[in-house]
């Protein structure tokens, strides 16, 4: 039947059908033995719902003259069902599957927008690629109305920058279903529509699904300095969806007025999840008036309000807190105390160091690990500390040890490293190991890894060697 | 589609794969790390984590874990659905095959729903034959089955996020109830629906299902070999009466499966016809 194929830049791309049987596959291993410039041989899989058994055969012997050749065998487009088939006949590591869409025609592209996964992503796709042909299918698409289609039509044609249909996205505003109507409000601030900013206020209030937050997205966007004071007046909204929508666009307009309002509002507002979500937001202003909010949070009867704050500071924390939140990584709640240990990372401080060493012995294990990870990221942390750890009975513990001791001291971390890829029975470490082995590449590290292979019973640390060095 | 998708890097992915094998004995390829980040990107942001690890240790340390692993797994494992989905098969229902039987004299119909998953094509059958007044003029049973128990409970429970509303008129929204962020279907419209846990490619459900008018198996054959996508059909023509009815996905077809069902255009899509 014969493999259609072609050669361009040493890159072998075949197209395989579902008929194809072994030797249509032998004939590509043939193909690859005749051009020695092939370096990557890429299957591209698209039109098979089904493989031959026997095909899956010659793919194993085509593969094994690539390892010889040092070539790489990407699977393109496998679906569901044939990855099952690789997973359980454990053929599934001796490949790489990749996803690769300009296989297809535009119209079968298009069809994907109905699969709630891969929508966005072909969306994304097509907005990259964005032509002419592109365009008029996208159009051909919304005129014919199927809002599953005309929503990710609309969003791609948004992400594409394209500012010649803005009429076709005033006048999905008006769409019946609330995922077309949402998707032309965010497009429409995607584009610059000022001119639509007003009426686009009008969904901040709406009841449909999406509609109320792709408003408030689209309203910072097209935001001048009077956006905040109207947007505030939602903040005093008796509806509290309404309330928690007026504080995400005012979050995305993120300037000094916007935070003052949510600033205001947190002093006001009794409903725990409304003020979670003041929290989280007022954490993504610059403005040094946030830290010191968030800080006062910390000390609040809500606990989830307080977890909340103490996320919000690990991201923020420039030093200026460092006293408090060092003393709250002891906190009686312990995510309260992760969060604050992860404010930490980066201090350069010994006394906060000595001050994290000193805290670890009492505090929970995920406490435990947040510590450690931080350990890893603030200069002057000895390795003696960290070493220690990769002791521990605790599996995470020894992998996030390794991990730090790999950031702040390398050699150490690749002798540690070496040792504990033959002796850890954890297989999260090991695989931490190899991931540092992998990084630092000793001489003989192939070597190294290779020897143990025959040994190693996990199948994620075989498909990660396998896929690195080979068998 | 207003969350920013968080990334899983390869430690994380590894991690959270074997988390999610161990507790459902689903596998996640190297190729659905799009869907991981997809799914649960909003999860972890509500949980205040920016990263996957953080996660992690979450579902392993908190006190709640055995709650947030559920979580998890019904997250990541429920293949995701929506009301309306594949509305033409549907509308030919309402404005065809329904008023066809009742014409014919039929005074009880059975219309089943295999796979269903978390109900949404059942209850959205529902929704359209009560809005279609179909209910008061025949005894119309919907009955529902899917192999995963866990989804047949959550069917049971009728219970839905956003995701499940993709591309849905404004005023479908009237047969549920809002609960914060969840829908729920309203009871009127609960009851037409039974639902049952049960394999459709074995002979037994034959017996257990009985004879049927119409049935729904869509965007499931394409999982199967062509054995068991012979042996399913199989049962499906056993089950039929005469007339009987069979909707595919759009992307599905019985070309040498089987040639027992004739293809009917309706329109906007193909409706199978068991051969008399």
């Amino acid at each position: 039947m014969g493999v259609k194929y072609e050669i361009k830049n040493g890159v072998l791309t075949a197209h395989i059908n579902p008929e194809h049987d072994l030797e249509d596959i032998q004939e590509v291993a043939k193909i690859v033995e005749n051009h020695g410039e092939v370096i990557l041989i890429r299957v591209d899989m698209h039109r098979c719902s089904y493989i031959q058994s026997r095909f899956l055969a010659g793919l194993v012997s085509v593969k094994k003259l690539a390892m010889v050749r040092k070539i790489t065998i990407e699977l393109l487009n496998v679906n569901d069902h044939i990855t099952q088939v690789l997973q359980s006949t454990n053929l599934q590591k001796l490949f790489v599957l990749k996803d690769d869409y300009s296989s297809y025609p535009l119209e079968a592209l298009c069809e994907k927008f109905y699969d709630t996964e891969k929508a966005a992503i072909v969306s994304e796709y097509l907005s990259a690629n964005y032509d002419d042909d592109i365009k008029n299918k996208l159009i051909e698409i919304i005129h014919a109305g199927n809002p599953l289609l005309v929503e990710y039509a609309l969003l791609t044609m948004g992400r594409a920058q394209d500012y010649d249909n803005i009429e076709i996205y005033r006048k999905e505003l008006e769409a019946n279903e609330a995922s077309v109507k949402a998707a032309a409000i965010l497009v429409l601030g995607w584009v610059g529509d000022t001119q639509s900013k007003e009426r686009l206020y009008s969904y901040l209030t709406s009841k449909e699904i999406n509609v109320p937050e792709a408003a408030a997205a689209s309203i910072a966007l097209l935001s001048d300095d009077t956006d905040s004071e109207k947007l505030a007046k939602y903040l005093r909204d008796e509806d509290a969806r309404i309330r928690v929508v007026a504080i995400y666009a005012l979050s995305l307009i993120n300037d000094t007025k916007a935070f003052e309002y949510l600033a205001e509002a947190i002093k006001e507002e009794k409903e725990e999840q409304v003020r979670i979500q003041l929290a989280k937001k007022i954490a993504l202003f610059k403005d040094e008036r946030a830290g010191r909010i968030l800080l006062e949070l910390l000390d609040d009867g809500s606990i989830p309000l307080r977890e909340a704050a103490a996320s919000g500071l690990a991201r923020k924390n420039n030093g200026e807190f460092t006293d408090i939140l060092v003393d709250k990584v002891a906190d009686n709640d312990n995510w309260v105390g992760f969060f604050a240990a992860k404010s930490l990372a980066g201090i350069e401080d010994e006394r906060v160091i000595k001050k994290l060493e000193g805290f670890y012995d009492s505090v929970e294990q995920n406490v435990k690990l947040a510590i450690i990870e931080v350990l890893g990221k603030c200069k002057g942390v000895d390795a003696a500390f960290l070493l220690s750890k990769i002791e521990d009975e605790n599996e995470d513990i020894r992998k996030e040890a390794l991990n730090s001791l790999s950031l702040m001291h390398a050699p150490v971390a690749l002798t540690a490293a070496m040792k504990l890829y033959n002796t850890d029975n954890s297989w999260l470490v090991r695989y931490k190991a190899v991931n540092i082995i992998l990084e630092q590449k000793p001489l003989g590290y192939d070597t190294l890894l290779r020897a143990r292979l025959k040994d190693e019973t996990n199948k994620y640390i075989l498909e990660h060697i396998i896929g690195e060095i080979g068998e | 589609m207003l969350i920013n998708s968080i990334k899983i890097n390869d430690q994380e992915f590894v991690e959270l794969k074997d988390i999610i094998y161990q507790n459902s004995g689903i596998m996640f390829a190297e190729n659905k790390k799009y869907l991981l980040e997809n799914r649960l990107s909003k999860r972890l942001s509500d949980l205040n984590f920016t990263t996957f690890k953080d996660y992690i240790y979450y579902l392993k340390y908190d006190i709640k874990k055995r709650q947030e692993l559920d979580t998890l797994i019904n997250l990541v494992t429920i293949n995701e659905t929506y009301f309306l989905r594949e509305r033409g098969q549907l509308d030919y229902l309402i404005s065809h095959i329904v008023p066809e039987l009742i014409k014919a004299g039929k005074r009880s119909i059975k219309i089943w729903s295999a796979p269903c998953s978390t109900g949404e094509e059942p209850y959205s059958i529902s929704i359209l034959l009560k809005n279609a007044g179909l209910f008061d003029k025949a005894n119309i049973e919907i009955i529902a089955t899917d192999i995963n128990s866990e989804v047949v409970a959550l069917a049971k429970k009728g219970e839905y996020r956003q995701a499940s509303f993709r591309g849905v008129p404004a005023d479908f929204m009237k047969n549920f109830d809002v609960q914060g962020q969840s829908y729920f279907i309203k009871e009127e419209l609960k009851r037409h629906v039974r639902f049952n846990t049960g394999n459709i490619t074995t002979p037994s459900i034959v017996s257990m299902i009985g004879k049927v008018d119409v049935i729904f198996c869509r965007n499931v054959l394409i999982y199967f070999d062509m054995d068991g996508k012979q042996r399913t059909i199989k049962n499906f023509h056993n089950m039929l009466t005469d007339p009987g009815y069979l909707c595919l996905g759009h992307s599905e077809t019985l070309n040498k499966i089987s040639d027992e069902f004739v293809m009917k255009n309706a329109g906007t899509c193909i409706i199978y016809l068991k051969k008399q």
